[in-house]
């Protein structure tokens, strides 16, 4: 590890807010992408499941 | 041989059947070179003797800056292969690339600012490689735009491929942008023909960062090519059935 404690590691060598920043922000759009994919599958079955059930009464 | 293997997989039946094995591959993938990648680049690469930690932003914005470039390709290559043999699935793949390359665009535009801030002291300039790439970002819009305003079908895809393709022009200028003008952006970190100007342990997990957000990008444009055809095929047998077998 290149950091001497966990402290050392939060301050970054003083960048913390750029650095940190930078990683949440590609976190938050890398993982949002993937939820909001699977919402959009989701929604597009349960509209699909009422179509069905829809028809069939 | 080869043509074959295009047939079947533009069909969109062939094509949704076999893509779903791929899914959890690249599931599995993406999230073992993310977070080896994210927890190598950020705890263990060394500090650089003239950045220090500040550096670090380089995992995260390199592969971002390499990915919103090549997805530009892949789009325009969708593009290309939908105007010519009108395949419908290519137009599929050219619509649901666009929104995924504009966020990742954005990605790079952003982490770029938060290492240019504590490095050149601001978070913009308007230099050819940070202008040229808001351009991208703006080609992705535009595609995006146009191909929604346009309906379903293959042929109503036609304007936004044009756009696509024309705008391809603008991924030389990306590339060639720092040798060309005066720029603060450093050169490319890879180079296919040179050797990497860090160390290993520098580039090493930036190396698992850039396969890693790849494989991210083959997920989830993976994900939404196959809704997308699912939804503009809604009515064929194939999907009510494969729907059915799911419920």
């Amino acid at each position: 590890m290149s950091f001497e404690s966990w402290a050392e590691f939060a301050a970054m060598g003083g960048y913390a807010p750029y650095v940190f920043g930078a990683y949440g922000i590609t976190i938050a759009v890398g993982l949002g992408l993937v939820i909001h994919s699977l919402m959009q599958q989701s929604r597009w079955r349960q509209k699909q499941s009422q179509l069905h059930a829809d028809t069939e009464t | 041989m080869v043509w074959r293997w295009f047939h079947e997989w533009g069909s969109p039946r062939f094509f949704y059947a076999r893509s779903g094995r791929l899914i959890p591959i690249f599931a599995a993938l993406t999230l073992c070179l993310l977070s080896i990648g994210l927890v190598w680049g950020l705890l263990y690469a060394p500090a650089d003797y003239q950045q220090g930690h500040s550096y670090r932003i380089m995992y995260v914005h390199v592969p971002a800056a390499i990915l919103a470039q090549s997805s530009y390709a892949m789009m325009a290559m969708a593009a290309v292969v939908s105007l010519i043999w009108r395949l419908k699935i290519a137009d599929a793949a050219m619509q649901t690339a666009a929104p995924i390359g504009a966020w990742v665009t954005a990605l790079a535009l952003v982490t770029g600012a938060l290492w240019g801030k504590p490095m050149w002291g601001t978070y913009w300039v308007w230099d050819a490689r940070l202008t040229s790439t808001l351009i991208l970002l703006f080609l992705f819009a535009g595609v995006l735009a146009i191909r929604q305003a346009s309906g379903p079908g293959q042929s109503a895809g036609r304007a936004a491929a044009v756009l696509a393709v024309v705008g391809l022009i603008n991924l030389p200028i990306i590339k060639f942008s720092v040798d060309w003008w005066f720029t603060l952006h450093q050169p490319s970190s890879f180079s296919i023909t040179e050797k990497p100007a860090m160390p290993i342990e520098m580039w090493a997990p930036l190396l698992v960062m850039v396969i890693g957000t790849y494989s991210w990008f083959f997920l989830v444009w993976l994900m939404r090519l196959r809704l997308e055809i699912v939804r503009r095929e809604a009515k064929a047998d194939w999907v009510q059935r494969s729907f059915q077998d799911e419920l």
